[in-house]
C-alpha cells in the first residue's frame, strides 16, 4: 500500500488508494489516541454534529507491521481546496475546525492540526477529514495548532473582508498558510482597530518577529484560557461579513436582456438531453448562480457547479445551505487560470481538473467568452472539453448575437473562423452529434455530443 | 525579519496567553453589560444569550 502524494506529514498514519477506494492506515503509535477518540464518545459526538467524516474499520486488508487498524472513510464525491471556495465556505470551514477543537476538549483531546486541506465539503457541509488530527489534551499546554489556524483561516478571511474577496487565491502562492507578516502588511489600518484581528494577526506577528523571552515554567496555560481563545475565535469568525461588491455576473439571469422564454426553453432542452444520457456526475462550467445545476438539486447525481464569478458561487452556496441542497458543489474556478498542481514535487495538491471525474459537462453561454474575450481558438476549446467527460452539452452563440456584438464593440474582429460551420466541423472530428436545437428565436444552438 | 530557528511554540504560547486573557476580559465585561441591560431594561423577553463563556 502506497501513501497518496499529499499524505506524508503525519507519522501516525497515511491515506492510500486501493481498487479505487481511499483508506486511512493508523500506525500502532497512534493506538492510545485512536482508542480515546473512539471510546470516549468524541467520535460519536463529532459524527452526530456532522463535524467529522464517518469511517468504518476494515478487516479485509491484511495489516502490515506497525499498523494498528485500517479505516475506510465515507468516500468524498469531490476534493476541493480553500482557494476555490467562496467567503462563506471558508468561514464555515473555519468554524467547523474550531467546533472540532472545542468538542475534543470536552472529551480530553485536542485538535493538533488546523489547516484548510483537512476540511472538505460532504453533503453540503464542511467536515474534518483527518481522523488522526486528535491528540491527548494536556490542560497546561496552549493550542498547538493556533498559529496554523491563523495562517490558514484567519489571515485569508481578513484579507477577503478588508482587501478583496478574491484574496483566498493567495493560498495558491502560500499553500502552507499565508504568513502573518504578509497578511499584516496587506491589511488596512482599520483592521488594527478590530481587537480580534489585532490579537490574532498583528500582535502575533509582532511577538514572533521580536521573539518571546519566556520560559515555560513561568506560567502554565489553562483549559479556561483555551476555551476563551476558541470561543473568542468562533464568535469573531461567525460575525465576519464579506464586503458585498457587485460583480459582472451578479443577477445575470435576473437582469439579462435575454428573455424568460429563452431561459425556459433552454432549461427544457437541457433537461431533455440529460434524461437521455446515463450520468452520475455533471460538471457545470460557467454555472453562474447555478440556474441549471439546481435542476438536479437533491437528486442522487453529483453536480459540480463552477464559475469564476465569486458572488455567483457565494449566492449558490448560500442557497444550497439555506435549502439543505446536499448534492451541489459550488466552486470558484477561472477556466483561463484554473488552480494548478501545488506543493512538494508539484503533486501534493492536484490541479482542479485532475480532481474532477464527470460523465457530462454543461457549457452554456460560455464559448463566446472563451473564443472572443480570450482569443481561444475553437479547436483548443473543444480539445479541452474532450478531456473533461464523455458527454458534452454546449451552446454555440452566433457572432451576430447581441452579446457577442457587445464583446466585439470595442475591439477588432479578428475571428473569421468563429462561425457555426467551423464550430460544427471541429465537433464532427471529435464528437458524435446526438442532437441539436436552436434556442427559441435567438441565434444560439445547443448540442448534445458524445465523445468518439 | 522573523527570527529563524526560533521555537514557534514559545511565541505562540505568549500570544495565546495574551489573547485568551484579553478575550476573557471582553467576555466578562460583555456579560456584565448584558446583566446591567437586563436589570434596567424592559422585562418582556429574555436577552439573546450569546455569551460563549456560559457553555
Amino acid at each position: 500500500m502506497q501513501a497518496i502524494s499529499s499524505s506524508y506529514k503525519d507519522p501516525n498514519g497515511f491515506v492510500f488508494l486501493q481498487d479505487g477506494i481511499y483508506y486511512r492506515s493508523v500506525h500502532s503509535l497512534y493506538k492510545p489516541q485512536y482508542m480515546q477518540l473512539m471510546q470516549s464518545g468524541l467520535y460519536e459526538k463529532l459524527i452526530q454534529k456532522k463535524l467529522l467524516i464517518p469511517h468504518e474499520e476494515v478487516e479485509h486488508i491484511p495489516l502490515e507491521q506497525d499498523q494498528f487498524v485500517i479505516l475506510k472513510p465515507v468516500q468524498l464525491p469531490l476534493i476541493s481546496y480553500a482557494y476555490e471556495w467562496s467567503f462563506s465556505m471558508l468561514q464555515d470551514a473555519a468554524i467547523c475546525t474550531l467546533q472540532c477543537a472545542l468538542e475534543a476538549i470536552s472529551f480530553g483531546m485536542i485538535l493538533k492540526d488546523a489547516n484548510t486541506f483537512n476540511i472538505q465539503f460532504l453533503a453540503g457541509k464542511p467536515v474534518l477529514i483527518d481522523t488522526l488530527s486528535f491528540d491527548i489534551y494536556n490542560p497546561k499546554e496552549s493550542w498547538i495548532a493556533y498559529r496554523q489556524f491563523c495562517e490558514h483561516f484567519v489571515a485569508p478571511l481578513l484579507l477577503m473582508k478588508y482587501n478583496h474577496t478574491s484574496l483566498n487565491k493567495l493560498l495558491i502562492a502560500y499553500p502552507n498558510g499565508i504568513p502573518l507578516s504578509i497578511c499584516a502588511s496587506m491589511l488596512p489600518m482599520k483592521a488594527r482597530l478590530n481587537i480580534h484581528a489585532y490579537l490574532h494577526i498583528f500582535l502575533q506577528q509582532k511577538i514572533s518577529t521580536k521573539g518571546a523571552k519566556t520560559n515555560h515554567q513561568q506560567a502554565a496555560f489553562s483549559q479556561q484560557k483555551l476555551l476563551h481563545l476558541l470561543h473568542g475565535l468562533i464568535s469573531f469568525i461567525q460575525k465576519l461579513k464579506a464586503p458585498n461588491a457587485q460583480t459582472t455576473w451578479d443577477n445575470y439571469y435576473a437582469e439579462t436582456i435575454l428573455s424568460k422564454d429563452y431561459l425556459a426553453r433552454k432549461k427544457e432542452i437541457v433537461s431533455t438531453y440529460l434524461q437521455n444520457i446515463p450520468f452520475d456526475t455533471l460538471l457545470d462550467v460557467g454555472a453562474n448562480d447555478g440556474e441549471f445545476s439546481l435542476l438536479y438539486q437533491n437528486t442522487n447525481k453529483t453536480i459540480i457547479a463552477m464559475d469564476e464569478d465569486r458572488n455567483c458561487i457565494e449566492h449558490l452556496y448560500q442557497f444550497c445551505k439555506k435549502n439543505n441542497v446536499t448534492n451541489i458543489h459550488p466552486l470558484i474556478v477561472e477556466l483561463t487560470a484554473p488552480s494548478p498542481s501545488l506543493g512538494w514535487h508539484v503533486n501534493e495538491r492536484p490541479a482542479i481538473f485532475s480532481r474532477i471525474h464527470a460523465d457530462v459537462t454543461l457549457a452554456l453561454a460560455l464559448i463566446h467568452h472563451l473564443a472572443i474575450a480570450n482569443n481561444l481558438p475553437l479547436e483548443k476549446i473543444i480539445s479541452f472539453f474532450l478531456t473533461l467527460s464523455e458527454y458534452l452539452i454546449i451552446e454555440f452563440v452566433d457572432k451576430q448575437d447581441p452579446k457577442v456584438q457587445e464583446l466585439l464593440q470595442h475591439r477588432e474582429d479578428i475571428f473569421p473562423n468563429y462561425t457555426r460551420e467551423d464550430f460544427e466541423n471541429i465537433l464532427r472530428k471529435n464528437y458524435e452529434i446526438i442532437q441539436q436545437n436552436s434556442v427559441g428565436e435567438t441565434l444560439r444552438t445547443i448540442y448534445l455530443l458524445k465523445r468518439k | 525579519m522573523p527570527i529563524l530557528y526560533l521555537d514557534p511554540g514559545s511565541t505562540s504560547f505568549v500570544v495565546q496567553a495574551i489573547a485568551a486573557t484579553a478575550l476573557g476580559c471582553l467576555f466578562f465585561f460583555k456579560n456584565m453589560w448584558l446583566r446591567v441591560k437586563t436589570f434596567f431594561g424592559p422585562k418582556q423577553k429574555k436577552e439573546d444569550d450569546n455569551n460563549p463563556t456560559s457553555t
